[in-house]
């Protein structure tokens, strides 16, 4: 492939010296500027209707071709109304090109970077403005996008800052990964953070031992300043040309770039105080048993659960716990350019303490992108470095271990956790050492918070350097051909130290150590030759044809971990110090990926548009399988109808548009060379031995790519000169041979999981986008925005060998939750146990007989579905003078999550909803007898029998369905800020501001994780926070 | 400007036809893993698929594996040990919620450990053509036999003879039909490594105390069919006899002055249970016995407690008693000096002499005289934990189990339902001195708790308490107790034809109310 890679190349500049001989007749010469400003336009397309012969404007406007007299010049820029001219008898013909108000801003990049005009596009795209993303500015880019694109869902993890963001486009449709690639100035972008971001299923929702830790992701190492727009392509059509990558959607981001002749440095800074809203309510009623009790020396109590007394003046300390957090960034681009070279330079600075105690941030981002001509403009070169380091101290998790909330929530009501607060660690004598001071260590998740803060801290550091050329020869008028390479390289750390003294179950008497090295790399190389064309007057015509390269090497990881063997000497936390070597283990996936794709897109006469395309990906991964390689067609017609047949004068523009596109995904890299490796602490299997792989193929069976095949259909209308604007989408996918990983089938090798392809989503919606610019006048503006979007997912079916047509991703084990996908039923179901009730609702209970009685529950059962049926985002901006006041609303209706954290809370009488109950009808709950006697069990009882880990958490159900204030800002530019500005903004921004409306004891908007499991429920995850801020903007 | 077209095309084509994937086999090759091929060096091939099975008879590590598959099932239900932990708000297998996220352990350490090490074992030995690797599959089935018997001891019946085989590996053998399999495979074993004694071949791959010795390794594999010979002394008395004779007559000789021990590398899986996690402590049953008896292999086997209150008594926790926090019994006796070390302890010599006094009272041949083989027993027990004084001990004609008494909680009080005494009475009904011997043998066998547990269900002795209790929903009776393990639930979800199948092979329904084939439930003689 190489090989061949380099004779195209070889062939290309062969190319060039072919000479394109054009009989002369006569030369005409012309300047082409821009209505208005004067200014010359580069780049316009000149050309000779009915002929091939062509030119196009350079830097300073100047264009020159041969035409004779009576031919017609045809001249058209992107973003313009075309000019048509006869050729007269002067041989110098200069052209004053018109902003087209109906095309204005109307293009946009699609796939591969290709910039297209949105009336051609045969599929749904939606771009979201720099200025709109900036508006209230997020530390990771990707969340600014919630609320502003339909069908487009984000979910944030819990981690708080630096955290990573789960972005699903039009619905979960496979069991691998839901991710959108992201695509930045036409180059595929890596991803792959470290650790839960694209994890396999089956994650412990309970935590891992060291807790349930968020790995960060890339997008948040974007410096949201460095981006010019974004670009959602949501359908498979659209992002067919990226094969296999882009079988989830794209997302592409256009960054800045330095423009001809123009100095700019801008400086913005932003402060922002962030604060923990929706915190579980917790009672302040009922005290521990342990209240008045002895407190041994290592701050034990007698009771940890808060059963006890009615008291008053009890408080609770969790308001204490958490602090105001700040974020403050500093962010200076510079950009300057001549005809010749152009500069972008930019550095962003953002240091950040989350609303947890020792948990900080400090990411710096470097950004230079050079673009330059040579040759009359015939050589375009665009070289960008991209550099980031990202430093995060106690990044919080969530799950039971080693997570502070836990003890925080469940600390002994009446029990003054400010004691512990200021004591976490006491002399222990007989180790010489200081241990942990603890009220218990019950159930192994009621530590002490302060001691988890200061004796379990962590620190995670990501870097990335982005490089990326860019080189485009404009061969001819018609042909141009593109090469773009990019090495994508980030580094992670994760450090995390552990003293002794914590819970035993994780953490052995001298302590321990893990520390992880992981290097993500991704090299992409591609060459792109596009050939455009009007084949007369009524058609256009446009051909691409490219090939590309891209190896993947992710999670190469070394990690060394001292496990439960500790280290020689308490509290020395370097990998000498390790006792035993059995943690300490290598891992990599590698991959390659080769592929050639085409395109074609005919027009004809501005009315339909015909876009095919194709491509093949050969993929490392498909080794042993009956497939070498995959083929993803896709076409897609449109027709605008408002050039087609006549409208009301109303109808400004309107079109309607329909593809069909078959997108797929390769599989797991080693999953189909399946080979023994060393068993280690970390890995499973018998340390120290050859063990068999954990998974493989079914007997018989092999793998296939996973593939979707989509079809869309869309109508665009706009109405009195552009002041009312609908989209409206409809689609629907299907996504077959789903790779799952399920129980083994009985074998003889040891195999616990089988890889197989299995199992059909199906996705169906409606998209509806409203723009609407109800007020236009000099001095007020009102525009508005509505995104809709409703999704239905399915699961069509699974792997036939499954019972019940079950797929369990996260088995129950002894725990109350389990996630599954079901046969019949939507993405994800969340699997738990129920209150089985009689028909007026009440608990039935069996008696043993010695009045003890037992809560009969169901079996396990779908409890719930967390994706919501629909959402909505409403964007309003007044721009009054000099004022501009945004607001964002954003909405997810539908879908029910479900919380252990209030389970737990309920199980250890720390919840506000066990006081109620005790408060009610003398603290006893109405129940009835499997023989349907009336009876009695006390609220204590009760909520011991369904809380907690292991409870019936079908209790814990809760409407998903919340509106929030989503955005806020308030801005005022300075009319006259002086000599030595250009301009001057300041800012009032909030956001996550409140929930107009809200049912789940949570923020349903965050999740457990943004891998693929662990959907829709809170597990002790970090409250979400509210920011409220200060933004100044100043160019100079 | 077509020829450009027709070039593109015709390299683009070319470069779909030529596209070298060659490497792409390599690409797709974890770098880490190892192949088969260079498995073979060392004879690695053969010697590496031991030490999976020398590490999860029991399970060695993680320590909460072993406490799956051993811990929370036989640890419990013998009387051993319980937890004072309050675990799923103690709705879980000690109050017999059978919890089947916990009890498919026992299995998935079988079959991914055991079972297809041993047909590796086998396949290699038959790749490789040498005539003498054959022993190694006579010594990779007696580690199997020991593995799987207890496996089936748990659910019953357990996929065994067909297990070679892609195609009928999913098919279970009543328990009846895997008894018959082990007996045969012992025999196989012990009768075709009797050529093999010089070898020293598998000393390098020997993690046991045995070290390589295939003598020992003939008279370990013995024993165990003596054990085995013994569990179906009541369902097949005449198998049982054939058996059983054979081994008391077989030239490999009994194991009744040596013990199986395996050289782990780990820290006994109990010692992290008990010691770092504070999820174990002495059972109920072995408070009344051990200090009604005033036993001294309390003190190997538990520490005082540390709860001020108790005044540094051995204290117990019955199991199956309603618990609110772990706190509340946390400080009760923990596991002693039994677990230092790394190793882990497969077979006494004591139980062997325990299986002759046994097979003595049986009449079976060359068994020996029952009071014999019993102090035989009790000795090498007290000099296996290094614990002096066994003459006085066995001269004791009064002692007997204490009752027990709930440090927190009155309505957990029992008394011991039995007066058996320590000094073997030789003049006692059979059944009495089955009592004394299988007495014994329980204290004798710590902390094997699975053994324990099926000797328990097999003869009723000791006398273990009934818990108190009971969130089976009727499935378990509290008086008859637990029976066995359900089958498990990984199974049900791929291999469910099967397991109905398997049902079919039970007394009764799939339930650990339902007994086991060799578990007669009618009277031991």
């Amino acid at each position: 492939m190489k090989q061949n890679l380099r004779t195209l190349f070889l062939f290309s500049f062969l190319l060039l010296t072919a000479q394109i001989i054009v009989a002369q007749q006569k030369e005409i010469k012309g300047t082409v500027t821009s209505k208005g400003s004067g200014i010359p336009i580069p780049g316009v397309n000149v050309s000779v209707s009915g002929t091939t012969i062509g030119a196009q404007t350079d830097f300073d406007g100047n264009y020159n071709l041969t035409a004779k007299v009576g031919d017609v010049l045809n001249f058209s820029y992107l973003g313009m109304t075309s000019v048509k001219i006869t050729v007269g008898s002067s041989n110098i013909i200069n052209v004053v090109m018109e902003e087209d108000a109906e095309q204005l801003n109307e293009v946009v990049v699609t796939a591969l970077g290709i910039k297209k005009e949105r009336k051609t596009l045969t599929y749904s795209a939606q771009d979201v403005k720099g200025e709109d993303l900036a508006r209230v500015k997020q530390t990771n880019p990707i969340n600014s996008l919630s609320g502003k694109s339909a069908g487009l869902t984000i979910t944030r993890s819990s981690s708080g800052v630096g955290g990573a963001t789960k972005v699903v486009l039009r619905g979960n449709s496979s069991t691998s990964n839901n991710d959108p690639l992201y695509v930045i100035d036409g180059v595929p972008m890596l991803n792959s953070g470290n650790g839960q971001n694209g994890e396999t299923p089956g994650t412990n929702v309970f935590g891992s031992q060291t807790g349930n830790r968020d790995g960060g992701d890339i997008t948040s190492l974007i410096n949201p300043d460095d981006v010019e727009s974004m670009t959602v392509l949501k359908g498979a059509s659209a992002a067919a040309l990226y094969g296999s990558q882009g079988a989830n959607g794209v997302i592409l981001i256009t960054t800045k770039s330095g423009k001809n002749g123009v100095v700019k440095v801008n400086f913005n800074s932003t402060l922002t105080l962030d604060n923990v809203m929706s915190l579980p309510e917790l009672q302040t009623e009922y005290q521990s048993p342990s209240v008045g009790g002895a407190i041994a020396e290592n701050g034990r109590v007698t009771d940890p659960k808060s059963w006890g007394v009615k008291a008053s003046g009890l408080s609770n300390t969790v308001d204490d716990f958490f602090k105001t957090g700040t974020t403050a960034t500093q962010a200076i681009s510079l950009s300057a350019g001549n005809k010749v070279a152009q500069t972008y330079f930019s550095f962003a600075n953002t240091s950040a303490t989350g609303v947890m105690p020792e948990n900080r941030l400090n990411r710096n981002v470097l950004n230079l992108r050079e673009t330059a001509s040579f040759l009359n403009d015939k050589i375009q070169v665009s070289a960008n470095i991209s550099l980031s380091d990202q430093r995060i101290w106690n990044r919080p998790g969530n799950g039971l271990y080693s997570n502070p909330l836990t003890g925080l929530y469940l600390n002994p009501v009446g029990i003054d956790l400010n004691t512990y607060k200021d004591k976490f660690e006491y002399f222990n004598t007989a180790t010489n050492m200081m241990d942990q001071y603890a009220t218990s260590f019950d159930e192994n998740i009621q530590q002490n918070p302060y001691w988890l803060i200061n004796r379990n801290q962590s620190k995670d550091i990501a870097q990335r350097v982005l490089a990326s050329v860019s080189v485009k020869y404009q061969i001819t008028d018609d042909f141009s051909l593109q090469s773009r390479g990019s090495f994508d390289k980030s580094f992670f750390t994760y450090d995390k130290k552990l003293y002794a003294g914590s819970d035993l179950t994780f953490v052995p008497e001298t302590g321990r150590y893990i520390l992880e090295k992981t290097e993500n790399t991704q090299q992409y190389l591609d060459l792109i030759a596009n050939y455009n064309k009007n084949l007369s007057e009524d058609f256009d015509f446009n051909l691409t044809l490219g090939t590309s390269l891209t190896k993947y090497s992710i999670g190469d990881q070394i990690l060394m971990d001292s496990g439960p063997e500790g280290l020689r000497f308490p509290n020395v936390f370097t990998i000498a110090n390790f006792e035993s070597s059995n943690g300490i283990a290598q891992t990599v996936s590698n991959r390659e990926v080769q592929s050639v794709f085409g395109a074609v897109n005919i027009g004809y006469k501005g009315m339909f548009y015909l876009d095919i395309t194709g491509r093949t990906d050969w993929s490392s991964t498909l080794v042993n399988t009956n497939s070498s390689s995959f083929f993803y067609p896709s076409v897609g017609l449109t027709n605008v109808l408002s050039e087609t047949i006549e409208l009301p004068e109303a109808v400004s523009f309107a079109k309607v548009r329909m593809s069909y596109a078959e997108v797929g995904k390769d599989i797991p890299a080693f999953a189909t060379v399946p080979l023994r490796t060393i068993g280690t602490t970390n890995s499973g299997g018998t340390i120290g031995s050859a063990n068999q792989a954990t998974f493989a193929p079914r007997d018989g069976e092999t793998l296939e790519p996973e593939k979707q095949k989509s079809f869309e259909i869309g109508t665009e209308w706009r109405f009195l000169g552009n002041r009312l604007g609908i989209d409206l989408t409809y689609y629907s996918s299907n996504t077959e041979n789903q790779i799952f990983f399920i129980a083994a089938q009985p074998n003889i090798e040891g195999y616990t999981q089988n890889i197989v392809n299995a199992g059909e989503i199906s996705n169906k919606g409606i998209e509806l986008v409203l723009n609407g610019k109800p007020i236009v006048n000099d001095n007020f503006k009102w525009d508005m925005a509505l995104n809709f979007a409703s999704n239905e997912n399915k699961v069509v079916s699974v792997h036939p060998s499954l019972e019940n047509g079950e797929a369990i991703l996260t088995a129950p084990g002894v725990n109350g939750y389990g996630y599954s996908l079901v046969e019949g039923e939507d993405f994800g179901s969340i699997r738990g146990r129920s209150i089985l009730r009689n028909e007026n609702g009440l608990p039935i209970v069996s008696d043993d007989g010695s009045g003890s009685l037992t809560i009969e529950a169901t079996g396990f059962e779908t409890i719930s579905h967390a994706q919501p049926d629909f959402t909505l985002g409403l964007s309003n901006t007044f721009d009054y003078k000099n004022f501009s006041l945004n607001f964002l609303i954003d909405g997810k209706f539908g879908g029910d999550v479900v919380s252990i954290t209030e389970a737990i809370n309920d199980f250890y009488g720390v919840s506000q909803a066990s006081a109620d109950a005790r408060n009610t009808n003398g603290g006893m709950i109405e129940v009835i007898t499997t023989t349907g006697t009336s009876a009695q069990m006390t609220a204590k009882d009760y909520y011991t029998k369904i809380g907690g880990r292991a409870g019936l958490l079908g209790e814990y159900v809760y409407d998903a369905t919340n509106i929030s204030l989503r955005e806020l800002s308030l801005g005022y530019t300075f009319p006259n800020p002086g000599e030595f500005f250009e301009s001057v903004k300041l800012s009032l921004i909030a956001n996550n501001l409140f929930f107009i409306y809200k049912d789940a004891p949570f923020d349903p908007n965050i999740a457990s994780s943004t891998g693929i499991g662990l959907q829709g429920v809170d597990i002790y995850g970090q409250p979400s926070t509210r920011s409220v801020g200060l933004n100044i903007n100043v160019n100079f | 400007m077509k020829n450009i077209f027709k070039y593109l095309l015709t390299s683009l084509t070319l470069l779909s036809l030529a596209s070298c994937t060659d490497d792409f086999e390599k690409i797709n090759t974890n770098p880490y893993g190892i192949s088969e091929e260079s498995l073979t060096q060392m004879n690695n091939n053969v010697g590496n698929e031991f030490g999976p099975m020398f590490l999860n008879v029991f399970n060695v590590t993680p320590a909460w594996n072993y406490q799956l598959q051993q811990g929370l099932i036989g640890d419990v239900y013998s009387g051993y040990m319980t937890p004072p932990t309050p675990f799923a708000g103690n709705v879980n297998n000690m109050t017999y919620a059978l919890v089947d996220g916990w009890n498919g352990f026992p299995w998935s350490d079988a079959y991914g450990y055991v079972m297809p090490q041993a047909l590796n074992v086998k396949n290699a030995v038959e790749l490789g053509g040498d005539p003498n690797g054959i022993k190694f599959v006579y010594l990779a089935n007696i580690i199997k036999v020991t593995a799987m018997h207890r496996v089936s001891d748990i659910y019953g019946p357990i996929r065994y003879t067909k297990f070679n085989d892609f195609s009928t590996t999913g098919e279970y053998d009543s328990q009846e039909v895997a008894y018959t399999a082990f007996f045969e495979e012992l025999k196989t074993a012990i009768d075709g490594l009797e050529a093999f004694e010089e070898d020293v071949q598998f000393v390098p791959f020997d993690m046991s105390s045995l070290a390589g010795d295939i003598a020992k390794w003939r008279q370990f594999a013995n024993s165990l069919r003596l054990r085995l010979a013994m569990r179906v002394s009541k369902i097949n008395p005449t198998l049982a006899k054939t058996q059983g004779e054979l081994a008391l007559a077989s030239n490999a000789g009994l194991m009744t002055s040596s013990n199986m021990v395996i050289n782990t590398g780990f820290p006994h899986p109990i010692s992290v249970i008990s010691g770092s996690w504070g999820d174990i402590r002495m059972g109920a049953v072995m408070e009344s016995i051990l200090t009604g008896y005033n036993d001294d292999r309390i003190k190997a086997y538990f520490n005082p407690s540390a709860d001020a209150s108790l005044a540094g008594d051995y204290k117990g926790i019955r199991m199956g008693i309603a618990i609110d926090a772990k706190v509340q019994y946390l400080d009760h006796s923990s596991i002693g000096s039994v677990i230092d070390g790394e190793t882990l302890t497969w077979m006494t010599a004591a139980e062997v002499n325990f299986l002759k006094a046994e097979a003595s009272l049986r009449g079976w041949a060359g068994a020996g005289i029952a009071k014999d083989n019993y102090e035989a027993g009790v000795a090498a027990s007290f000099a296996q934990h290094s614990v002096s004084g066994v003459e006085a001990y066995l001269a004791d004609t009064t002692s007997t189990p204490a009752n027990f008494v709930d440090a927190l909680n009155a309505v957990n009080d029992i008394a011991y339902p039995s007066t058996v005494k320590k000094a073997y009475n030789s003049s006692g009904t059979n059944e009495e001195q089955l009592e004394q011997i299988i007495t014994q043998k329980w204290i004798a066998m710590f902390p094997d708790g699975q053994e324990a547990w099926s000797e328990f269900r097999r003869t009723g002795y000791p006398r273990i308490y009934p818990v108190v209790v009971n969130n089976s929903g009727g499935k378990i009776s509290t008086t008859t107790q637990i029976r066995r393990i359900n089958f498990v639930e990984n199974e049900i979800n791929t291999n469910a034809a099967n397991v109905l199948t398997a049902v079919g092979y039970l007394n009764g329904p799939d339930t650990g109310g339902t007994r086991l084939w060799w578990d007669t439930g009618l009277s031991n003689f």
